[in-house]
This record gives C-alpha cells, sequence and structure tokens, in this order.
C-alpha cells in the first residue's frame, strides 16, 4: 500500500515540487476503491470522470505556481447525507435512492472553491440514525480492521473510507458522537466542532439542534486544515456564528501545561478494562508534560442518554416529516405494486415503504414524546434537563481548560452483535453529553485493544475548537506512530 | 414503568404517517415501552426552577436584511417531483 501516511501538508509539498500529481493521486484512490469496496462497503458513490476532471484543473494550478490553497487537489470522501450538486445524495435512506439535490451543501460549496476533489459518498447508518452503519439502506460498512466487525456510526463510511487508505481526507456529522465514536473503532482523528461552527445548509437534518459537520482524518493538523475551510457563520444557517483562532487557553499559555478534568462518571461500570487502561495511559502521558490532571464529577451525565433519546427523535419526527412523496425522493405513486386512492395513501405508503426500521422507531417515538398529554412529561422535562448537563460542563470548565475520557466504552464490536435498541443506543454514552451541551470534541487514536483502536476523547469548552486541535497535537505528538490495517 | 399498548401505537403511527403490519406493530409496541421505561428516569432529576434550552449557541432573535436574492428556479426545484403538471407538484385528491 502506497500513500497511506501522506497529510495535507506533505500532498501539497509534493504536489509543489512536482513529485506528485493531483491526477496521479486520484487514479491511486480510484484503483484502490474499485479493488476494495466490493468486500467493504465503503462507497455508495463514485465520482470517477468528475474527480479526474478536477484533479486535472487542480494540477493546472500547481504547474501554474498558484494552488487556491491548502486543500487544493486534495481527494475527499464526502459521508451521503451531505448535498452535492446533481449527484445522488441518498442519506443511506430508500427514501432517497434516487435523490440528485439540485444544489450543493455550504461545506461542499466551500471546498470546491478551495480546489479540493470530491472522490464521492460514502455510507452511513440510515439518516445517521445508528452507531455501526448497519441501519444503511445499502448495507453495513465493515472495518478495517476486522471485517467481522462495524466501523462504527453513523459516519462508518468516511471512518472506514480514511483507515483504508480509500481518501486522503474525509467529512462526517455528528449528531450524538457519528463522528468521534467511528473515528475510535478505525483509529482515524474525528473532530466533532462546537455547534454552529460549520454551517449545516445542505447537511440532510436529523436533529438540527444537535448535527454537527465535522472532519474525518488521520492527523489532528488535517482536521484542523479542514476545519479551518469549512467553518465560519453562513446567511444559510441562522444557528452558524464564527470561531475566534486567537482565543487563548484559560489558565496556559503553554498548551501542555494546561488543566485536565478527569470526570469519575466516564470511567464506572461497562467502560471496558482495557480501553480504561489505554484512557488511563494516555492521561498520564500528558501528565508527565506538566499538564495538571485533577478528577471532577458531571454528575447529571447519567441522565444524557435519557435526554438525549427524547429530543432527538422529536426533532427527528418534526424533520422526517418532510419526506411526503412528493416533492422529491420515493413515492409510492412510482411503484407499481402499490396502489394509493388518495392523498393520505400517498403519504402512509411512501414512509411505510421508504423508512427502514430504526427511521420508524425514532419517528413514532419523537411523535409520542410530543404528542397531546406526553410532551411536558418527555420534551420538556429533556429540555430542563439539558440545561442541567451544560451546567455541569460549564462548572467545570471555570476550574479546567479540558476534559479528557474515552470516546466509547469498548472496542469496535460485531455486525449484528447489538441487535436490541437501547443496547445499541448506550454505545454512545460518552459522546451525546458533548452533543447536548453544543460542545466541541475531538477522537484521537490512543493506543490498540487486541488489534483493533481505540479513542481518546478531548472535551473543551464551546468555542475552544482550535485550542482543542493544539492539545490534540501535543498528544499525538507524545503517542507515537500507529500501526495501519492490512486489508486482506 | 411506562406502559404502551398497541392502541397506542395505532395512534402515534397515525400521527406519524406511517403504517403497521400485524408483527411490526407488536415489535414496536414492545421495544417503545422497554426505552420508554428506560428514559422514565428524567423525572427524577431535579428540575425545580430549572429552565429548558431554547438555543444552545446562546443565539436570539438572529435576522437579516430583507433583500431578494438569487434562489432555484421552479424547473429546478420541480425534476425532483415524482408527478407534476405546469410548473405544479401534482398530487392525489384529498377528499374522496
Amino acid at each position: 500500500m502506497a500513500y497511506e501516511k501522506l497529510t495535507i501538508s506533505q500532498t501539497q509539498n509534493d504536489f509543489q515540487a512536482g513529485k506528485l500529481k493531483p491526477t496521479a493521486l486520484v487514479k491511486f484512490y480510484l484503483a484502490e476503491i474499485q479493488k476494495i469496496n466490493p468486500d467493504l462497503n465503503i462507497y455508495l458513490e463514485v465520482l470517477k470522470e468528475e474527480s479526474l476532471r478536477q484533479a486535472e484543473e487542480s494540477e493546472k494550478r500547481y504547474q501554474a505556481g498558484k494552488p487556491k490553497g491548502p486543500l487544493d487537489g486534495m481527494p475527499i470522501a464526502l459521508k451521503d447525507n451531505i448535498s452535492t450538486k446533481n449527484v445522488l445524495t441518498t442519506a443511506s435512506s430508500k427514501i432517497l435512492e434516487n435523490y440528485r439535490p439540485p444544489y450543493d451543501a455550504t461545506v461542499v460549496e466551500k471546498l470546491r472553491e478551495a480546489g479540493a476533489i470530491i472522490l464521492g459518498k460514502t455510507n452511513l447508518d440510515e439518516f445517521a440514525m445508528g452507531s455501526s452503519t448497519e441501519t444503511s439502506f445499502f448495507g453495513p460498512t465493515k472495518n478495517p480492521y476486522d471485517l467481522t466487525r462495524v466501523p462504527g456510526g453513523s459516519s462508518g463510511g468516511s471512518a472506514a473510507a480514511i483507515a483504508s487508505n480509500l481518501a486522503l481526507v474525509a467529512l462526517g456529522s455528528d449528531t450524538g458522537g457519528s463522528i468521534r465514536q467511528p473515528a475510535s473503532f478505525c483509529g482515524i482523528v474525528g473532530f466533532k466542532p462546537t455547534y454552529g461552527a460549520v454551517s449545516r445548509y445542505g447537511l440532510l437534518a436529523m436533529a438540527s439542534s444537535l448535527d454537527q459537520i465535522g472532519p474525518m482524518t488521520k492527523t489532528v493538523r488535517d482536521a484542523e486544515i479542514l476545519f479551518g475551510v469549512i467553518s465560519g457563520a453562513d446567511p444559510k444557517d441562522s444557528t452558524s456564528i464564527n470561531i475566534n483562532q486567537n482565543a487563548k487557553c484559560k489558565s496556559q499559555n503553554d498548551i501542555s501545561k494546561c488543566k485536565i478534568g478527569v470526570p469519575k462518571e466516564y470511567f464506572g461500570q461497562g467502560l471496558e478494562p482495557a480501553v480504561r487502561k489505554i484512557i488511563k495511559k494516555a492521561i498520564d502521558q500528558l501528565k508527565s508534560l506538566g499538564a495538571k490532571i485533577q478528577e471532577i464529577s458531571l454528575p447529571n451525565s447519567k441522565y444524557a442518554l435519557s435526554c438525549y433519546y427524547i429530543i432527538m427523535p422529536v426533532e427527528v419526527s418534526s424533520n422526517l416529516a418532510r419526506y411526503d412523496g412528493l416533492k422529491y425522493g420515493y413515492s409510492a405513486t412510482q411503484n407499481s405494486k402499490l396502489k394509493t386512492q388518495n392523498l393520505l395513501e400517498v403519504y402512509l405508503k411512501t414512509r411505510s415503504d421508504g423508512f427502514g426500521v430504526e427511521a420508524k422507531r425514532r419517528i413514532m417515538l419523537g411523535t409520542y414524546a410530543s404528542s397531546a398529554g406526553y410532551i411536558d412529561k418527555y420534551y420538556n422535562q429533556a429540555q430542563k434537563v439539558r440545561t442541567l448537563i451544560k451546567k455541569d460542563f460549564d462548572k467545570a470548565f471555570s476550574e479546567v481548560d479540558f476534559i479528557l475520557g474515552p470516546v466509547s466504552p469498548e472496542k469496535a464490536f460485531k455486525i449484528g452483535q447489538k441487535s436490541d435498541p437501547l443496547t445499541m443506543y448506550l454505545s454512545d454514552i460518552y459522546t451525546i453529553a458533548v452533543n447536548l451541551a453544543g460542545l466541541p470534541a475531538i477522537s484521537v487514536p490512543a493506543g490498540m485493544v487486541d488489534d483493533l483502536p481505540v479513542g481518546l476523547q478531548i472535551i473543551g469548552p464551546q468555542f475552544s475548537d482550535w485550542q482543542i486541535f493544539k492539545l490534540a497535537k501535543v498528544f499525538e505528538r507524545i503517542r507515537g506512530e500507529l500501526s495501519y490495517p492490512e486489508i486482506s | 414503568m411506562a406502559k404502551i399498548t398497541s392502541g397506542d401505537v395505532d395512534h402515534i403511527a397515525e400521527l406519524s404517517r406511517l403504517e403497521f403490519k400485524r408483527e411490526e406493530q407488536k415489535k414496536y409496541t414492545g421495544e417503545l415501552e422497554k426505552i420508554l421505561t428506560y428514559i422514565d428516569e428524567l423525572k427524577e432529576a431535579p428540575t425545580d426552577k430549572v429552565e429548558p434550552i431554547d438555543q444552545i449557541g446562546g443565539l436570539s432573535n438572529v435576522s437579516r436584511d430583507d433583500e431578494i436574492n438569487e434562489s432555484l428556479a421552479t424547473q429546478k426545484v420541480l425534476e425532483n417531483a415524482p408527478e407534476k403538471q405546469a410548473g405544479f407538484i401534482k398530487v392525489k385528491k384529498i377528499f374522496d
């Protein structure tokens, strides 16, 4: 395997020196995809001609000595819930099986302006609902480290694309851990930005108050570069904001001597002992550099999962109401096996046939929790608990600069292992609170358990995105090199 | 413990514009009850005098200038509609 250690800056150096050409790199990835994708089911759509055409244009810019910026010529994979103009965008759902958006998401517009080359669209859990990529209408993606295991989810396709060297960088989306958990399972870096830091315009909505697009890469520096390109306030997303790049860490100028909180709730029952060992070692390594480690408590984190499983499905049931078989996407009227006499039947048959099991489950749960007689008991109570969870973090960040812990309680699990929905939901126990509080967090590979990667999670206060990268780079340096999977 | 009946599931399905076969209805009844029983712990959370979150980024009243911007042409918007006629989306009759 070649190029598996290539980073954005190395690629750009090689492009500039003429040692490597954008067309050659794209051809390499296209050949690898053709070879590996049938077994791993990572890409749903590969843009062969289009990516080569873009590479040729990029090549001309490098030849003229005028690349557009750090991403010019960089092949990228996009999670298939990110809208790409005239290119299939399915969210891995039957209901959008043939959907080609007439516009680009803001992040895609930014990538194109920066000269990045879109290689293709990657598999996900249907509408990003899942932690394993198993709920995809197009079948599960396999973990490159062990093909009998899941890559995590919902951004499992993007994570596996980076781990198996089928793209230089990728984008995912994170609603309850969907960037960080697959990053942990696939041994790559995954960054979930502060809520609002990246425009959600063109991201197929799952739970709008929680969804964020973010980078999935081999190195922290690559994630930082990618974040720099895709972030920023966007008039098309009224919740989007600018993050101050020059903000300083509160307690220390020297990031390696910052104050780090370790929440006792993140090391309780349910955490696999081998994962605990790796996370503890990571914390010790940072301590040896001069970081001040302090145990903290996030007492309301025990409610995070329940809180999330009210707020998220309520937003899901509202967001997915748009799939009605009339405006775009799958329609029962186009299926000769289904008879539809009136409008109501079009709705019922389109949605019942078009949505998968998990999407329906969450629509039902959300409809119930927001229906007359139950909205106070469930939704309004959950919004109050969300305040408690945010206050826990506010209090913690008045004492420490960052919070460290595991990303997931376990290493990648087996395909089919978690057939019970509640068991599956519990796999996001350490990532969910971050979305509820709107915080930035990163998953950085920390070590291996039984030849499977495990990630360390670094959580920062709102708007501390750039400082998180600094600390994550420090950790990456002391952690040392990692091994790459050998895909047979 | 949250009690969910098959009647509840039928009602929620109707509100959700979904329909289920018998076995599916039975499966969802059990699963929703299990999930809601787990979620019931929320009622123990100390939320007296706690305000609900409205916008997690702390933004309020985000507005923009009332200017006309370029938008997608009707033809483009309708491209994905399964049934259309004379620049409109065509739907089946609403009343019998």
